[in-house]
C-alpha cells in the first residue's frame, strides 16, 4: 500500500485531494505548511509527497530543495497555479520529481503519483505486457491476441500500450492526447473518442470481452482481467 | 536651479559671460599698465637721448621743468659727485648706474610702497656722466579706478542683459516640454485621447512629442484591446458558468436520484474542461502577441507537420464520412516551434472537419510558391460569408452559423497569433467549387532568390480575402 503526503494549505483542496487519494486506495497524511510537510517528509518514509508550490513559509520548491540537501529523496509531485511555467518548475522532471498545473484531472494526479512511486521503487514496464488474452509485445510492436497477431497502426499500438500500463484506472482525454500523441491542447473535435471506437473495434474481432470501458465524464479505462 | 533644464541651459551661460568679461578685463589691465611702463621708458628714455657729454645733459635737465611730486631725476658726473637731483629721492633707484657700461641705458621699476611704483631710467653717458629720469606712478590712479568701474558696470549690464537673454530663450525652449507634462497630466487624470501638438519650434521637442503621441496611441490600442478582452472573458465565462449552476440547481430541486447527480457531476467536468481550455488558450494568445512566450525554432517539415496531424483526425473524419485527404508537394523547410505549429495546423483541419457536412472532404498539403512555403487546408463546407472574413480572426469570435458547434471561438485567434510570431501570413480563400481554403504561408529556411522577383513579396499581404473573385 503506497503512503502518500500530502502538503496544501487550502483547506477545500486538501479536503478533495486527501478524499480523492483515499478513494484511489492510497495511505494519505496532510501537513498544512512547507514547514510541516518538510519535517513530515524526513521524519516518515513516503513513496511520493504531493505539494502545493504556494504554501505559507517555505514553498513547495524551497522544501524540495531542503530535502535533497538532506539527501533525503522521496520524490514529490509538485502542484503549480501559474500557468507559465518557469525553469525551476521545469526542472523538477529533470530532478526526478514533477509537476502539474492546476486546474488538473484527479485522474492525472493518480497517474503521475503512480508513476512517480513506481520510479522511486524502481519498478520497470516489461516490454512484454500480457493481460488475459492480449499480449503487447512493446520492442516489436505486435499484438496478439489468442495467440493471433492484430493488425494495429502506431497510433493504435501507442494507445493501446498507454491505457495496458493504466490498466485498471481511469486515463483522461487530455492525459491520452498528452501521452500517446505530444498534443498539449484540446481539440474540439472529439479525436479521441474516434480513435479509442476506432481500437475498440479491432480489438472486437478478436474477443468478446469489452477491453476499453467509457468512464462517464472522466475518460477510459482498461479492465482488468476477471 | 541647477536641477531644471532651464537652470542647466542658463547658469553656465552666465558663468561663461562673467568668465569671459573677467577675463578681458584682467588682460586689458595688465596691457594697460605695460603701456603705460613702456610709454613711461619711451619718453623717459627719450630725456638725454641727445646728450653726449655731461655738459649737455646738464643743460637739458637744468632746462626741463617737472612736477615735483611725482618727478624723480639725478645727475651725476664722471667722478661720481651728485651734481643735480630733483623730486623725490628714491634711494633704491640711487646706485642703479654704478655697473652700467658708459653708453649704456637700463629701465627699471621699482616699487617704492603700497602704493606707488617708481618707473626709471638710467643712462651712463660716454664720458661716465650717469643721469637718471623716472615718474612716480600711482597704482590706484584715479582715471584707472574710473575707467575699472564703468568697466565693471557695463559687464554686469551686459551679464544681466545676456541672461534675460538666454533665460527667455532657454523658456522658450522649454515650452514644448511643458507641453508634454500638461498632456500627461491630462491623461493621469483620465482622457487616453490627449496628444502632445506636434507644431513644436524646437526639432529636439518635436520629435519626443511625436514619439510620445506615437507610444500613447499604442497604450491607447493595447488598452482598447485589453479591455475588449475582459469584456470577451466576462461574457464567455458567464455562459458555461450559468450552465454549471443551472444544472446544480435544477439537480437540487429535482428528484435527486443518483442518475442525476451523476449526470451533474459529468456536466461539470465537462463544463470545466471546456473552461480551462479557454483560459490556457487565451493565456498563450496574449502572450505569444506579447512575444512573451518563447519560440524554439527548429528545422521543420511541412509536409510531414501535415501528415502528422493528418493521422490524428482519420478517425474522426471518418465517423462523420468525410473523406480525408493529404496532397504533399515538396518544399523546402521553414523554421517554426514544431508545438506551435502542429497546434496551428489541428486547428485549421479541426476547424474543416467541425464545418465539413458529412459526405464532404477535407484536403490539407503544401506546396512551395517562388518566395514561401504553404500549407493550407480546404474544405467542402458552407463557406465563409465575405463579410465574416475580418471579423474570423478576432478573439472570441464566432460567426452566428457555428454557435451550435463545439469550440471556445479561439482557434484561429491562436493560428493567426502564432503564425504572426513566426513572420508568416494567414490567407482565406474561397475553394474552387465551393468550400474554403485556409493557407499558412512561412518564408522558407533557405531562400532561394529568384533573379526578377523579390522574397517576400507575397508575404507582405496579411489577411487577405479572395472570396467570390
Amino acid at each position: 500500500m503506497l503512503r502518500v503526503l500530502v502538503v496544501e494549505d487550502d483547506t477545500k483542496t486538501s479536503e478533495y485531494l486527501v478524499k480523492g487519494l483515499q478513494q484511489e486506495g492510497f495511505v494519505v497524511d496532510l501537513a498544512s505548511d512547507g514547514e510541516q510537510g518538510f519535517q513530515a517528509t524526513r521524519d516518515v518514509r513516503y513513496d511520493v509527497v504531493v505539494m502545493d508550490i504556494m504554501l505559507p513559509g517555505l514553498d513547495g520548491l524551497q522544501v524540495v530543495q531542503r530535502l535533497r540537501q538532506l539527501e533525503i529523496e522521496t520524490p514529490v509531485l509538485v502542484l503549480s497555479a501559474k500557468a507559465a511555467l518557469d525553469d525551476r518548475i521545469r526542472g523538477l522532471r529533470a530532478g526526478g520529481d514533477d509537476y502539474l498545473t492546476k486546474p488538473f484531472s484527479f485522474a492525472e494526479l493518480v497517474a503521475r503519483v503512480e508513476a512517480l512511486a513506481r520510479r522511486s521503487h524502481r519498478i520497470e514496464t516489461p516490454s512484454i505486457l500480457t493481460l488475459g488474452e492480449l499480449t503487447l509485445d512493446r520492442e516489436r510492436h505486435r499484438l496478439t491476441i489468442h495467440g493471433r497477431e492484430v493488425d494495429l497502426q502506431p497510433g493504435e499500438f501507442k494507445l493501446l500500450g498507454y491505457l495496458m500500463r493504466n490498466v485498471g484506472r481511469v486515463v483522461s482525454k487530455t492525459m491520452i492526447l498528452d501521452y500517446v500523441w505530444g498534443y498539449d491542447f484540446d481539440p474540439q473535435t472529439n479525436v479521441v473518442e474516434a480513435k479509442i471506437s476506432r481500437l475498440r473495434t479491432k480489438l472486437a474481432a478478436h474477443t468478446s470481452r469489452e477491453l476499453i470501458r467509457t468512464v462517464r465524464g472522466l475518460g477510459y479505462v482498461f479492465e482488468a482481467t476477471v | 536651479m541647477y536641477k531644471t533644464l532651464k537652470g542647466r541651459l542658463l547658469l553656465p551661460f552666465i558663468g561663461l559671460i562673467v568668465g569671459l568679461n573677467l577675463l578681458v578685463h584682467h588682460v586689458l589691465d595688465v596691457a594697460m599698465e605695460g603701456t603705460l611702463e613702456q610709454g613711461m621708458a619711451g619718453i623717459l628714455g627719450e630725456l638725454g637721448e641727445d646728450a653726449r657729454t655731461f655738459d649737455q645733459a646738464y643743460e637739458t635737465f637744468a632746462n626741463g621743468s617737472y612736477d615735483v611730486d611725482t618727478f624723480y631725476w639725478r645727475l651725476v658726473d664722471p667722478t661720481g659727485q651728485l651734481i643735480l637731483s630733483e623730486g623725490r629721492q628714491i634711494g633704491a633707484a640711487e646706485r642703479l648706474g654704478d655697473r652700467l657700461i658708459p653708453g649704456e641705458k637700463r629701465a627699471d621699476s621699482i616699487s617704492v610702497d603700497v602704493q606707488t611704483t617708481l618707473h626709471v631710467v638710467t643712462r651712463k653717458l660716454p664720458d661716465g656722466t650717469v643721469i637718471q629720469a623716472g615718474l612716480l606712478v600711482d597704482k590706484d590712479d584715479e582715471l584707472l579706478a574710473r575707467f575699472a568701474s564703468h568697466w565693471r558696470l557695463g559687464v554686469l549690464g551686459l551679464t544681466l542683459v545676456a541672461a534675460g537673454l538666454a533665460w527667455w530663450i532657454a523658456h522658450g525652449a522649454m515650452g514644448g516640454v511643458r507641453e508634454v507634462r500638461r498632456t500627461a497630466e491630462e491623461i493621469l487624470v483620465g482622457s487616453l485621447e490627449a496628444r502632445v501638438p506636434e507644431s513644436q519650434q524646437v526639432v529636439e521637442v518635436r520629435n519626443l512629442s511625436a514619439t510620445i503621441n506615437r507610444m500613447l496611441d499604442k497604450i491607447d490600442l493595447l488598452i482598447t484591446d485589453l479591455r475588449t478582452v475582459t469584456v470577451d472573458v466576462a461574457h464567455d465565462f458567464r455562459s458555461p458558468l450559468t450552465r454549471i449552476r443551472g444544472a446544480a440547481e435544477v439537480v437540487l430541486r429535482g428528484d435527486r436520484t443518483i442518475e442525476a447527480y451523476e449526470g451533474l457531476a459529468v456536466r461539470v467536468i465537462e463544463e470545466t474542461t471546456h473552461l480551462e481550455a479557454m483560459i490556457a488558450t487565451m493565456l498563450e494568445i496574449v502572450r505569444m502577441d506579447a512575444g512573451e512566450i518563447p519560440l524554439h525554432r527548429e528545422s521543420l517539415d511541412p509536409g510531414a507537420l501535415v501528415r502528422e496531424v493528418i493521422e490524428l483526425y482519420t478517425e474522426s473524419a471518418d465517423t462523420k464520412r468525410i473523406t480525408l485527404r493529404t496532397e504533399i508537394a515538396e518544399t523546402g523547410t521553414i523554421r517554426g516551434d514544431r508545438t506551435a505549429l502542429r497546434r496551428v495546423v489541428a486547428n485549421l483541419i479541426d476547424n474543416a472537419v467541425k464545418f465539413t457536412p458529412a459526405g464532404g472532404d477535407v484536403c490539407s498539403g503544401t506546396v512551395q510558391e517562388d518566395d514561401a512555403v504553404v500549407m493550407y487546408v480546404e474544405d467542402s463546407g458552407p463557406g465563409i460569408p465575405r463579410d465574416e472574413i475580418p471579423r474570423l480572426f478576432e478573439r472570441f469570435y464566432r460567426a452566428d452559423s457555428s454557435r451550435e458547434k463545439p469550440g471556445h471561438g479561439l482557434g484561429l485567434s491562436y493560428v493567426k497569433s502564432a503564425v504572426d510570431a513566426h513572420g508568416g501570413v494567414v490567407r482565406v480563400a474561397a475553394r474552387v467549387g465551393g468550400g474554403t481554403r485556409m493557407e499558412i504561408r512561412f518564408l522558407p529556411e533557405i531562400s532561394v532568390p529568384l533573379p526578377d522577383r523579390k522574397v517576400g513579396t507575397s508575404l507582405t499581404q496579411g489577411v487577405s480575402s479572395n472570396i467570390g473573385a
